[in-house]
């Protein structure tokens, strides 16, 4: 029952999580349920005006998930988590293929070290979390799709991408879930709250000693008769695998008497197979979670972690001006965009105009596959805010649409050494035609036109820049800015036009200034 | 008296002569009149004060009704400004209702089949859809094609082209029997106007070469190819400046206007007038004249002035 309830759960979740990455599913309500299951990302998203719009229902989402956690254990890993749900496929194919399965739980003060480090980053800011955190690395893995399909480019965040695929697909094999087991930062911290959750399976002896319980653990967790409380994802699966009731999933509150919480089922004799034995012993107590060696080497690496989140900010993984590539609008800044960016591409995969690319060494370690724009394949459409409503990490934060059409995320360059009409006296008007603000206008010059920048008006979209017809070198170039700010809205002709035209000065009258007389009349003006 | 036989066949001749003397006499003068204010054909249509669709059916009935141009079983590209992922109130793109008539009426004249295109320069599918015309066109039985796909282009090479010889064009505009440009009239940064000549820079694939190696010049050089059948200027909702993109709807003035006309040099010229232009001053239209494509003299081309005001 619990193996077909978590199939459907499992397997409705690897859809959701397909169609969130995609810009596929339900828009931005469900986006936001999902994201709210993604515990760092939404945590490093704090405080909450740099959410998402709905990012009040993602956090809704994770206080419910931490609830549920600390009340009934992993029910996330289990019957959710889509890393999880791919591992337990391999390991499937694993045991098909007859490989012996091996724990990990000689991995635990690593976890440990892992979650300190994590927790870290997120208190310094740092969105190096990323090499550990299950969902960027997720969207990494679609995001091989995406390259593929686009022919490339094949770059650090493919690189990443193909490691933990091999990661989630490979290790398991032979040793299941071995990210959950061995690196998850999200699973360590689940498992210390499941240690404390009064709900959760629990066994007593069984007086068969069949072995069902730990041929169906897809954690390895049951061996010698123990629940292996470090790899146990509580997935109800023993429970009810098990004809005799000895496994159950029961709600025992810590502080009732008897600790009966932590009584585990009466020892098998060491080396028996799986199960309870029939011929237990007297009740003994559950041996604690962490033995005193990993408590020990656990606390020292934690302390550890905690003190090279610091140095990994600020030394190994940093974010270093001046900005030197144009970030999405609602990043806000170059730096703060790229200190929060956790390059899980599903900006990437929702941007229409496929402007938005994963960075390659350009910006040093720390820009390392994370998100900037590149005029030379595309430029950033007016219309369009698709990447500001589906930022998991508060990297970019939303904006309304007209809001969005006056954030500045660079400046245009002109560059009229290579600029057609003004080099060699022949009308253009590629980078005008395009520019959306009218930060670009056409002014007469010799006998051609030529394009003049009035800089308030321009928002770096790079329109121009990618219209631009010279090369090798374009004739008007993006700046990328360090800060984000809002320009005027766009340029309002008769303001301009009205000041020098015929109002007195000799000049010629523009066309709002001109009698209508055509108007009036019903005639034409030929 | 009395009624000889030779008497009577000479009052019968005159009488018959006399008959056709007055319709002999009178068809001199009817010419004249004729010639004046009503050609059997006139070169431009100039329609206003209607709607878009409205100003299109009295437009092309005084050109001679659409059969000139649309013969029965015949397929016909009808290709408006779809250029700018916009909504039809901000005047970047051709009315979709016009449009849509012309698909209809289309129809009407006997076409076969009406597709429609336009190779745009912001995303296509948001062009397609904010610009209404899409939905304009399904719902008159016409197809939406993409211009998006470098595989529906074919090099050609431009007959006399000095500057543009060889170019990729949408297969559309290179097997459709009729052609039906109609564009919105607007400023152009780079071109001065875009209207009936410009709006053919949508049916090539590399538009950056045309900017390269000469706007004005392979402009005028395109219709050499093929000219368009029918030119359609949609003068209803006119971007004054800052065309062709519009900074915002200030640019915009409600002229109401529409210009038909089989010569797309002509028209333009037309539509230059209601920009504020002299032709002259597009370069383009004075070598595309010069390269015999049309005619620019709006002084000696025969206009219909139609006015809907009620």
């Amino acid at each position: 029952m619990a193996h077909r309830i978590r199939l459907l759960t499992q397997t409705a979740f690897l859809g959701l999580s397909l169609g969130v990455f995609f810009g596929l599913a339900g828009g931005r309500h469900i986006a936001a349920v999902y994201h709210g299951l993604h515990l760092f990302p939404t945590l490093a998203s704090l405080p909450w005006f740099m959410l998402p719009p709905l990012g009040l229902v993602s956090l809704a989402v994770t206080g419910a998930l931490l609830l549920t956690t600390l009340l009934a254990g992993r029910l996330y890993c289990s019957f959710l988590c889509p890393v999880g749900f791919l591992q337990e496929l391999s390991r499937r194919l694993g045991q098909a293929l007859g490989l012996a399965g091996r724990t990990t739980a000689g991995w635990t003060p690593v976890r440990l070290l892992v979650l300190a480090l994590v927790a870290s980053l997120l208190v310094h800011r740092s969105s190096a979390y990323l090499y550990f955190d299950h969902f960027s690395s997720l969207g990494r893995v679609y995001g091989l799709a995406h390259a593929w399909r686009a022919g490339g480019p094949f770059g650090a965040n493919f690189f990443l991408g193909l490691a933990f695929l091999a990661v989630i697909a490979l290790l398991p094999l032979r040793w299941p879930r071995w990210f959950c087991g061995a690196l998850c930062p999200s699973g360590t911290l689940f498992m210390l709250m499941q240690a404390l959750a009064p709900g959760k399976v629990r066994g007593r002896e069984c007086g068969e000693g069949c072995g069902r319980c730990a041929e169906v653990c897809p954690a390895l967790c049951i061996s010698d008769g123990r629940i292996d409380g470090k790899l146990c994802i509580n997935c109800l699966e023993c429970s009810s695998a098990c004809s005799t009731g000895a496994l159950a999933f029961s709600f025992r509150w810590p502080w009732r008497a008897g600790d009966g919480g932590r009584v585990l089922p009466p020892g098998t004799p060491s080396g028996a197979r799986g199960g309870c034995a029939p011929d237990g012993g007297p009740a003994r107590r559950h041996p604690p979670l962490l033995s005193r060696r990993e408590l020990l080497a656990g606390a020292g690496l934690s302390v550890a972690g905690w003190a090279a989140g610091s140095w990994v900010k600020r030394r190994l993984l940093g974010i270093i001006g001046p900005a030197v590539a144009v970030v999405p609008p609602g990043g806000k800044a170059y730096s703060s965009f790229l200190e929060r960016c956790v390059a899980c591409d599903i900006c990437v995969s929702v941007c229409p105009s496929q402007v938005l690319v994963p960075v390659g060494r350009d910006l040093g370690r720390g820009g390392l596959a994370k998100v900037r724009l590149d005029y030379s394949v595309s430029y950033c459409a007016y219309e369009c805010n698709a990447c500001l409503g589906v930022c998991p990490s508060g990297a970019i934060s939303y904006f309304p649409l007209a809001a969005k059409k006056r954030i500045r995320i660079g400046k245009a360059r002109l560059i009229k050494e290579a600029c057609i009409p003004y080099a060699f006296e022949r009308d253009c008007g590629a980078c005008q035609e395009q520019c959306p603000t009218g930060a670009l206008t056409m002014e007469p010059f010799k006998s051609v036109y030529v394009p003049v920048q009035h800089e308030d008006y321009c928002i770096g979209c790079g329109a121009c820049q990618f219209a631009c017809p010279t090369r090798p070198r374009k004739a008007i170039v993006i700046d990328p800015v360090e800060v984000h700010s809002f320009v005027s809205p766009p340029k309002r002709g008769s303001r301009i036009d009205c000041r020098t035209c015929a109002a007195g000065k000799g000049g010629q009258a523009c066309w709002r200034c001109r009698p209508a007389a055509d108007e009036e009349s019903g005639s034409f003006p030929f | 008296m009395k009624i000889t036989r030779k008497g009577f066949l000479k009052l019968g001749l005159t009488a018959v002569a006399g008959s056709l003397l007055p319709p002999l006499l009178r068809l001199p003068l009817r010419g004249q009149e004729a010639g004046a204010s009503e050609p059997a054909q006139p070169d431009l249509v100039a329609v206003r004060d209607g709607s878009p669709a409205r100003m299109f059916d009295a437009g092309v009935r005084a050109l001679g009704g659409l059969n000139r141009f649309v013969r029965k079983g015949k397929t016909v590209l009808v290709k408006p400004n779809i250029g700018w992922d916009k909504t039809p109130s901000e005047g970047a793109t051709t009315n979709p209702d016009l449009v849509g008539r012309i698909v209809a009426a289309a129809y009407e004249a006997g076409a076969r089949k009406v597709y429609c295109f336009d190779h745009t320069c912001n995303r296509e599918e948001g062009c397609y859809r904010r610009s209404g015309i899409a939905d304009a066109v399904k719902s008159n039985g016409g197809e939406m094609r993409s211009g998006e796909d470098q595989k529906a282009y074919r090099k050609v090479a431009i007959p006399g082209g000095q500057v543009l010889k060889d170019v990729l064009v949408h297969e559309l505009y290179l097997d459709c029997d009729v052609v039906i440009n109609v564009p919105i009239l607007k400023s152009h940064g780079g071109g001065r106007m875009t209207a009936a000549l410009k709006n053919l820079m949508g049916v090539v694939w590399d538009r950056r070469f045309w900017h390269r190696e000469g706007l004005q010049r392979c402009i005028a050089e395109f219709p050499l190819l093929r000219k368009p059948d029918l030119n359609v200027v949609d003068a209803f909702l006119v971007m004054m400046e800052h065309g062709p993109y519009g900074a915002t709807t200030d640019d915009l003035a409600m002229k109401k206007m529409q210009m038909l006309s089989a010569d797309a040099v002509l028209a333009d010229a037309a539509a230059a007038k209601v920009l504020g232009f002299t032709p002259e001053s597009v370069p383009y239209l004075k070598m595309a004249a010069d390269l015999g494509l049309g005619r620019m003299d709006l002084a000696k081309a025969a206009i219909k002035r139609v006015s809907l005001k009620v």
